[in-house]
């Protein structure tokens, strides 16, 4: 049986700092980036940084709305089961950068009320879910969103070292070993030199 | 439908190292561990690193004791050769790599399955307000790590032969002609830039 508290922290408090970790993640990817940065696709499937922030968006309003009970007031289209294949990954011309950064900025507010308003065992209904799965808790929800900001933080964070170089895990907290730009362009080459011989290695 | 916390975290981590080991289906020895950005990420370096990170929490700050030792985390601690754990070096087999993760893994699991959800441990390495945790905790962060570094690797592999998708078997991605979507993509990123 789970504690309420563990070690004095409070359960919700404890998953929704892994909620607010990704969002601000993915959010600071886009720092200081010009508006074709921002939104150039870098694979071959056109993920992009802008998109995931705006995806990012879709994801919560729906997750922390529809599946309580609690339908997000007036949803974009791309945001609904109408939307156009991927058109949650990408921002349009006219939605500029400040207005998909200030309307996940509402959807947050929005999904946070919904986690303050509900205990951690509220039921839910996902949907769009096979039947054997979609009733769910809200905890279950908060580490399902959780988990999906943060893969795609990851993948922000590919995207944008590809981009200008940048890395690092939060604003203010890269995680990356201190060491100069010269290590690691030592280190790549390194690498490249254990791939390449390995990859001889097996060829015989 | 009743749900264990426990089980259900437990089968997200497992969710998490079964998708970033898909990721390295298929590779050449060479693109497994080619260094793909600036850093030098890569896709068996990021299972090595997740073995060590995996064995750190799930060993040592809960108090066992994972039976190997992990050579290349003394050369990370003295600063010798501070990224030794996101690479393979050219000694060591992407079998022995990703049959470390596995023991590891399993280390972990029979962890996980004994202890409770707040049993006590300490991340000697975090700050002094945040280092001392729970098995609740340290779980939820290797879900979250292992989930960004899946992330990673999704971005590589798709760079090194298209592959993308969330998991084997289950792409989570809409069917479209995707060469023509970022093509409209990079349309309409040299718009906005020209408009700003």
């Amino acid at each position: 049986m789970l504690s309420e508290t563990l070690l004095g922290v409070d359960e919700k408090q404890q998953l929704k700092r892994f909620l607010d970790a990704a969002r601000s993640a993915l959010v600071w990817k886009l720092d200081g980036l010009s508006e074709y940065d921002a939104r150039r696709p870098l694979t071959p499937t056109g993920t992009n940084l802008l998109g995931l922030v705006k995806h990012a968006a879709g994801v919560e309003l729906n997750y922390f709305g529809r599946v309580f009970g609690r339908p997000f007031p007036s949803p974009p289209l791309w945001s609904t089961a109408e939307a156009l294949p991927a058109s949650d990954m990408y921002a349009e011309v006219d939605e500029s950068r400040a207005s998909v950064l200030s309307f996940y900025g509402v959807v947050r507010e929005f999904a946070d009320a919904t986690i303050s308003a509900l205990p951690l065992d509220a039921a839910g209904v996902v949907t769009w879910w096979s039947p054997e799965r979609r009733e769910v808790t809200l905890r279950q929800v908060l580490v399902q969103v959780s988990i999906d900001l943060h893969r795609h933080a990851g993948h922000a964070d590919v995207v944008r070292e590809l981009i200008d170089g940048a890395v690092g895990m939060q604003d203010g907290n890269t995680n990356m070993p201190a060491v100069s730009a010269g290590w690691w362009a030592e280190h790549r080459t390194r690498l490249e030199e254990i791939a390449v011989a390995s990859s001889r290695v097996l060829k015989g | 439908m009743a749900s264990d916390p426990k089980a259900d975290l437990h089968r997200y981590l497992r969710a998490a190292r079964e998708a970033l080991l898909w990721k390295l289906d298929g590779v050449s020895e060479y693109d497994a561990r080619r260094p793909l950005t600036p850093t030098g990420t890569n896709l068996l370096g990021l299972v090595k690193h997740l073995a060590t990170t995996e064995h750190g929490y799930f060993g040592a700050c809960m108090g066992r004791e994972f039976p190997e030792t992990l050579p290349w985390v003394a050369r990370i601690e003295d600063g010798t050769d501070p990224n030794a754990d996101m690479f393979a070096t050219a000694d060591e087999s992407r079998e022995a790599i990703v049959s470390l993760y596995a023991r590891v893994a399993e280390f972990a699991d029979g962890v996980i399955s004994e202890l409770p959800l707040d049993a006590p441990g300490v991340v000697p390495w975090w700050s002094e307000e945040r280092r001392y945790v729970t098995l609740h905790l340290l779980l939820i962060h290797m879900i979250a790590e292992t989930n960004r570094h899946a992330g990673h690797a999704d971005i590589l592999r798709e760079g090194l032969d298209g592959l993308a998708g969330l998991r084997d078997g289950m792409s989570n991605m809409p069917e479209q002609d995707w060469a023509a979507y970022r093509e409209k993509l990079e349309r309409v990123a040299k718009e906005a830039q020209e408009r700003a």
